[in-house]
């Protein structure tokens, strides 16, 4: 029954043990440890925001029955659109954001519309959905990039928290208030019941329509979101940014206990994936020659993860008919 | 020399033991029948006869080279293969050069549907077939297979009355021929008038096994539940204000159907597959797009047919799927688990816990989940599709009790059966449809079962046909 | 009835494939008119790569000097297959000389052999094809630029310290930068590459790597990047401490120069960016009139720019891009 509870667990427990795996392979002794220090998993935690952000409208889209191919576009797009607003059109930034930002219900809104009103499997509709995302990024930005970070001042701190602490703040953040949406509302079970048996769900008098036109949208809103963070916390638009992270951002959710076959999320599973691959990628950036396998031991570390995790508890799941 | 038995098949799942210690063996030209309650382990032995589920302990033998053709009561068919398709699945025609010869298959998956009574096209979508023709699609495979002996699971439960007596005499023919036939039901009356032999397992025990007429059904129901059942009786009809007026409803193959449902009224509606028995409740519940002229219909709650399909969510838990659609904004799990506690008592509910996985749970006491979801909603009309399909002799009865119960609260009920008996015990008036229409409407206290036969295939009745001016 | 039957297929073929119908007109219409314009296909690595951006303005700059037509078209990210899919349409097109700046140079060799058996003059600049039979090549040479590199960053710290190198695996130019600057690195005994980092290309993987690096190096004393990463964005460098790191990188447009009078990179090595497009469309003129262009590498030379240069280089550069300077393109260094 705990299993049930609390979906995701596992990736706890692998974060866990990731953590203390890399904490002892690193450490030197006499020296000071470059991995397990504060100012490191403020890193960790930077770096992953952008994944971890994007990864909980994943969690619930998956937890709905769905896929969203589009992330990485939608976060490309984001961030082009408040580089272009405040480099070039000069908006104030608190404005430029939230167009960016706005540009997620669109793009979250033509995939609901592409899949509720015209039924086209999710897998189309978010691949057309990556490919306008993407194109319009490159028409706004001929090629051009926009460096944000001229117009940031250093030290910028809104609300109090410095600018680089942000993605894991708003990561964090929203994974609790989303995690309540999922686990404490009626729209979050009727996400997974829709995910479960969307027929059922239907029949049962779920809105499933508006169920999945909710997920996308917040998907959409969630990757520009982090598309927006990633231009004024790194300080550039760029048109080709974040290209294939919808796998990276698709493969956290999973990790973090998402069933691709729906009924079956976590946001805060997800955004632990997002911090387990996170920790992966800045451990390998300290061990010499890792940058250069990273992308295999990625790999390689999302399917040990995901086997590991049927193994330890869906496997036992047995059914007895009759 | 037996063709296929076990000795001493035990199966444990955890904690739970499905089969403890069971013996049979299934002889030359009979068919054997299995019966018990939901969660008696008939499935489990089905499973461990076909070979797909290795026994803890005991054994399994096989005369040499029998194949063996499996029925499963619920298996999931891939929604966009065709019958044809799904009949020749791992056994596909194959030309010289490995090509499928398609036409050849087509043809083939024809003449099989033809055996068992199936009007279906070979290339329709399975997934746009009911639930019946899925089923007869399914024993279609085993046709084609030519198995000698076949493992049928609850077969009867979504076939209407024709398409049954099809398969009885399918099963005769397989036994006639030297194979043999294990046919797991609820129907017991079917199963004293088919089968040669009976086991009754109970809580995974055989608890009796002998020839089919040393038993009648309250000997088996006793063996089945350890104790006697009442059947419930007749309920003294009591009527109140019109609860849904239906003027026009097409959808479909329906056309123009029009009756009315009284407050405190069950009304029952027979029809063979395919004449919109569903499609009628369906409409009613707006989950089917239909041409509808109605009152009172907005305040319907449907217990949809075919719960693995349309009723049960798979990922959730007993207490989640009882609470569906969950009401207002915030979820309140303390009062939802005190609710779920309440439903269980009300209904016998075995499950084991609130929160356990749905699949944990046996057919019979999902469906009785499915009803508390339904009822939850205290509804003034509730349309009941097939409420009993594939449900124990001890469910069932709790199901009755419950709906008469409403029924006596002034609730208005709609109910579709394929299971005539069902729909003679239960209703006030039933409605029988047939060529797109309410083709007769009968009152149930003094119609019988040869007479709703008849109009439900078309057959004139003028001489028996009741009309009841009701209004 | 056979006519029939042929006519009514023919206009079936014609209902269902309007682009049939669309290709005969434009068929028709070409032939009419010769081309009097001659039209040149300049393909960079990508289209979003900022550094491209300048060889855009230097190369329309020189076709409209020289009246020719200019065709800028790349793949969107740094796709080598579609790279090659470009560069074979225009060869099917027939276009009158191809400029390309080659991703996968070993992979472009034989469209690019191809393009020239047909007589379409090819001319390489940025990243070369080595092995293919392309007329010329423009740019720099990458072992000098990397060696200049190297012998920057030994000299900031006087011969002596702890080097970590930044890189993305797949690039030709890049290999060859990241072996100049290793072997200068290697003439100074003192020095010591400890690591590294492949970036991926990936503008926000540069700075998670620099800045984890500094976590598990924070006494290193030097960076060198074979690329622009680093130097591209303001902040990628701001877990670096000047007065304990220098940092030397390869590329010079803007934001770099900034970052060199902050003092946060000590030095860096330019390449001919507006030279890329004006050059590469001089040499395309001069072979599709049947001119020789004489020796394949037409070597740009580099410009070494540092705190103390940086304003005479910033001058310099607004000139390039008005278009004041047209020898810009540096024939001294030749």
């Amino acid at each position: 029954m705990r299993l049930r509870l609390v979906p995701g667990w596992s990736a706890l427990v692998i974060l866990a043990l990731e953590f203390a795996c890399f904490a002892l392979i690193l450490a030197r002794p006499g020296l000071p440890h470059t991995f397990a220090n504060a100012d490191n998993i403020a890193l960790i935690f930077k770096y992953s925001g952008i994944f971890g952000i994007s990864a909980i409208g994943a969690a619930m889209i998956i937890g709905a029955g769905g896929i969203d191919l589009s992330p990485g576009a939608v976060i490309a797009l984001a961030a082009v659109v408040t580089g272009e607003l405040f480099v070039e059109g000069g908006w104030p930034l608190p404005a430029a954001m939230a167009a960016g930002v706005s540009v997620g219900a669109l793009s979250g809104g033509l995939a609901a519309l592409l899949i509720v009103g015209a039924r086209l499997p999710p897998f189309i509709a978010t691949l057309g959905v990556m490919g306008i995302a993407r194109g319009l990024a490159f028409l706004v930005t001929e090629g051009r990039f926009y460096d944000l970070s001229r117009w940031l001042a250093a030290g910028v701190a809104p609300l109090g928290v410095p600018l680089s602490a942000w993605p894991g703040v708003l990561m964090v953040g929203l994974a609790i208030v989303f995690q309540l949406v999922m686990t404490r509302t009626a729209l979050g079970r009727h996400v997974l019941a829709t995910g479960g048996n969307e027929t059922a769900a239907r029949y049962a008098g779920v809105r499933v329509d508006r169920v999945k036109a909710f997920v996308y949208v917040a998907g959409g809103l969630l990757a520009a979101l982090s598309g927006v963070v990633l231009a004024v916390v790194q300080g550039q638009g760029k048109a080709d940014l974040a290209s294939g992270y919808e796998l990276d951002v698709i493969a956290a959710a999973v990790v973090g206990g998402a069933s691709l076959s729906g009924g079956r999320a976590s946001v805060i599973g997800a955004v632990l994936g997002a911090l387990i691959f996170g920790v992966l990628r800045n451990a390998l950036t300290q061990i010499p020659g890792g940058t250069f396998a990273d992308r295999l031991i990625l790999g390689v570390a999302v399917l040990v993860i995901v086997v590991l995790d049927r193994l330890a508890s869906g496997e036992r799941v047995k059914r007895n008919h009759g | 020399m037996s063709l296929l038995s076990v000795e001493h098949a035990t199966v444990r799942y955890g904690a739970t033991t499905a089969l403890d210690a069971v013996d049979l063996a299934l002889a030359a030209g009979e068919i054997h029948a299995v019966v018990g309650e939901n969660g008696a382990g008939k499935s489990t032995l089905l499973r461990v006869l076909a070979g797909a589920l290795v026994p803890d302990r005991g054994t399994v033998a096989r005369a040499p080279a029998t194949r063996v053709a499996w029925v499963a009561q619920e298996p999931e068919l891939p929604p966009d293969g065709t019958a044809a398709e799904w009949i020749f699945l791992a056994a596909e025609l194959r030309g010289r050069l490995g090509w499928l010869r398609t036409a050849a298959m087509r043809d083939a998956a024809a003449a099989a549907l033809a055996a068992v009574g199936a009007a279906i096209d070979p290339s329709a979508r399975l997934g746009a077939l009911s639930a019946s023709q899925r089923k007869q699609v399914q024993v279609a495979r085993a046709v084609r297979q030519q198995a000698p002996v076949w493992l049928l699971d609850e077969p009867t439960a979504v076939l209407g009355a024709a398409e049954a007596e099809r398969l009885f005499a399918v099963a005769r023919g397989v036994a006639a021929a030297g194979g043999a036939v294990v046919w797991v039901s609820h129907r017991l009356d079917e199963v004293l008038a088919l089968a040669d032999r009976v086991t009754v397992l109970r809580d995974g025990r055989r608890v009796a096994s002998g020839a089919a007429a040393d038993f009648d059904a309250a000997s088996l129901v006793r063996q089945m539940v350890g104790r006697d059942v009442a059947l419930g009786a007749r309920r003294a009809g009591t009527r109140g204000a019109p609860c849904l007026q239906v003027r026009g409803l097409a959808a479909g193959r329906l056309r123009d159907v029009a009756f009315a449902v009284r407050a405190g009224e069950i009304v029952g509606l027979a029809g063979l597959l395919g004449s919109g028995r569903s499609t009628v409740l369906e409409s009613l519940a707006g989950v089917r797009r239909a041409r509808i002229q109605a009152d009172g219909h907005a305040v319907a709650v449907l217990l949809p047919e075919d719960r693995m399909r349309k009723g049960l969510i798979p990922t959730l838990g007993v207490r989640e799927n009882l609470h569906l659609p969950a009401a207002g904004w915030r979820l309140q799990p303390s009062a939802e688990r005190r609710a779920t506690r309440d439903w269980i008592a009300r209904l016998a509910l075995r499950t084991p816990g609130v929160d356990a996985p749905i699949g944990a749970l046996s057919g019979g006491n999902q469906q009785k989940v499915l009803l508390a979801r339904a009822l939850r909603r205290a509804p003034r009309l509730l349309l009941l599709d097939e409420p009993t399909a594939g449900v124990d002799v001890g469910a069932k009865a709790d199901i009755h009790a419950q709906i008469r119960a409403l029924a006596d609260d002034g609730t208005a009920v709609l109910l579709a059966s394929s299971d005539l008996p069902e729909l003679l015990g239960l209703c006030d008036r039933i409605l029988a449809l047939y060529g797109g229409r309410v083709a007769a409407e009968f009152d149930a206290a003094t119609v019988d079962e040869h007479a709703l036969g008849a109009a439900i295939t078309g057959q004139p009745t003028a001489d028996r046909r009741q009309l009841i001016a009701d209004s | 009835m056979p006519t029939r039957r042929v006519f009514r297929t023919l206009s079936v073929f014609i209902c269902v494939h309007p682009w049939f119908l669309l290709l005969l007109l434009t068929g028709c219409t070409r032939s009419d008119e010769a081309p009097s314009v001659r039209r040149f296909a300049i393909i960079p690595k990508a289209l979003h790569i900022p550094v491209f951006e300048y060889a855009r303005i230097g190369a329309e700059r020189e076709a409209k000097k020289l009246g020719v037509e200019i065709l800028w078209r790349g793949p969107e990210s740094t796709d080598e297959i579609r790279q090659k899919e470009i560069l074979e349409s225009f060869i099917a097109q027939r276009v009158d000389g191809i400029a390309i700046s080659c991703l996968n140079g070993d992979l472009l060799t034989d469209a690019i052999d191809h393009a020239v058996s047909l007589g379409i003059p090819v001319v390489t600049w940025d990243s070369d094809a080595p092995k293919s039979k392309r007329q010329a090549f423009y740019g720099v040479n990458d072992v000098e630029g990397g060696r200049a590199l190297g012998d920057g960053l030994a000299k900031l710290l006087g011969g002596n310290g702890d080097v970590a190198i930044i890189t993305a695996l797949g690039a030709d130019n890049l290999q060859k930068r990241l072996e100049g600057a290793r072997a200068a690195l290697a003439a100074y005994p003192g020095i010591r590459v400890v690591e590294q980092f492949d970036v991926k290309d990936d503008a926000v993987r540069v700075s998670e790597v620099i800045a984890s690096a500094m976590q598990r190096y924070p006494n290193l004393n030097g960076w060198l990047s074979v690329g622009g990463w680093p130097v591209f964005v303001r902040n990628a460098l701001d877990p670096v401490d000047p007065a304990k790191t220098k940092v030397v990188a390869f590329d010079t447009i803007p934001p770099a120069p900034d970052l060199l009078r902050a003092g946060k990179v000590q030095l860096l090595v330019g390449q001919k960016y507006f030279g890329w497009g004006e050059e590469a469309v001089k040499l395309l003129d001069a072979l599709s009139r049947g001119q020789s262009v004489g020796d394949v590498f037409h070597y740009s030379g580099i410009d070494i720019v540092t705190p103390d240069s940086v304003d005479a280089y910033q001058t310099q550069w607004t000139a390039w891009e008005r278009g004041e300077n047209q020898n810009g393109t540096t024939d001294e260094h030749r």
